[in-house]
């Protein structure tokens, strides 16, 4: 730090890992090895795919049924409601498909390192592809695990070329 | 580390205005947040209109789910002439101010089109609250560079009235 300067002061809210899916697409995107010096992660997520489809979370690889989610949404002439119990997965968004309008959410997973809890995801998630419709999403999403998240995958049939998911971590 | 989540610029206004306009902003970032606590000078509520690059054609479309409390209701507009946000708090009750936040997801791409996430909170006591969540699509691929906020139906946006914009970076 050269003399003269301002005090350089980290912010709280810190970029982890970005992935942009390339040509071709994928069936998913994974973050592994997350660093464990945050009190909350948050992913924010760009997806392009072109079905009616969710996109679903799973943690630590855990493929048991140890997943419950929520969801309240509407499509412009009513207000739905949907729920799964004992999945073993989470859906956290949903998109209407489309190839150039992306569907997009920010989930937040809380305390995702205490291992005294459970884990509680919520998301904010939508899509809007103007006169062919449109959805807007909230999620709430219960992973039944005291163990740290480490690894976070999310999978749609087909997330194609351009998509993009961003992991940030947030701290005390 | 290099800060992620950094303010990009603020605006409280001391005389009511017409609009608040952020332009010039940079492509630096990965998504864009408007944060807003604000209030209309119409008597009643009033609903944002955000154009986004000064463009007040017909190329936004929104979904959106609303409740006050005792119904819930759904909707869709497209070729809508701005980012419409509804149920912004009016003249009535004079410190009451809603809280507002838009996410403009990826937007300095060239390659998709804008879709923009939204949740509002109106809490006016004399009636006119509102909770929602709205999603929009933005009908360009252009970058993002400027967002120019105003009231859709009344004459200006109120003193006191503060929108905030924050750029998030990517790794």
């Amino acid at each position: 730090m050269l003399v003269g300067n301002a005090a350089f002061i980290p912010g709280n809210f810190e970029s982890i890992s970005t992935v942009i899916v390339g040509a071709g697409g994928s069936s998913f995107v994974e973050f592994t090895s997350i660093p464990q010096t945050y009190a909350n992660l948050q992913i924010r997520g760009i997806g392009l795919i072109t079905s009616p489809d969710g996109f679903t979370f799973q943690f630590n690889s855990d493929t048991g049924s140890n997943y419950s989610w929520h969801q309240m949404w509407a499509d412009g002439s009513s207000i739905n409601f949907n729920y799964g119990l004992t999945q073993t997965l989470m859906y956290m968004a949903f998109g209407s498909g489309n190839a150039t309008s992306p569907s997009a959410f920010v989930t937040d997973i809380l305390d995702y390192k205490d291992t005294n809890k459970y884990k509680t995801i919520r998301s904010l998630s939508g899509n809007d592809i103007s006169g062919a419709g449109g959805n807007v999403q909230f999620w709430g999403g219960n992973w039944r695990s005291a163990s740290a998240v480490t690894s976070i995958k999310i999978m749609s049939p087909t997330i194609n070329q351009y998509s993009k998911f961003a992991l940030y971590g947030i701290k005390d | 580390m290099a800060i992620t989540y950094e303010p990009i610029a603020s605006t409280t206004l001391t005389t009511s205005a017409a609009n608040i306009t952020f332009s010039g902003i940079s492509g630096l970032y990965t998504d864009l947040v408007l944060v807003g606590s604000a209030k209309s000078l119409l008597s009643g509520t009033d609903s944002f209109g955000i154009a986004v690059n000064g463009n007040t054609g017909a190329i936004y479309s929104r979904t959106y789910m609303e409740g006050n409390g005792s119904t819930g209701t759904s909707g869709r507009q497209t070729a809508q002439i701005r980012i419409v946000s509804d149920y912004i708090m009016g003249t009535s009750g004079v410190a009451d101010f809603g809280v507002y936040t838009w996410n403009f997801m990826d937007y300095s791409n060239t390659t998709t089109k804008k879709t923009v996430l939204y949740r509002g909170n109106n809490t006016q006591v004399s009636g006119g609250w509102k909770v929602s969540a709205m999603v929009y699509l933005v009908n360009i691929t252009a970058a993002i560079t400027s967002l120019t906020i105003t009231t859709m139906n009344g004459p200006n946006l109120a003193i006191g009235t503060t929108f905030t914009l924050y750029g998030i970076k990517e790794a």
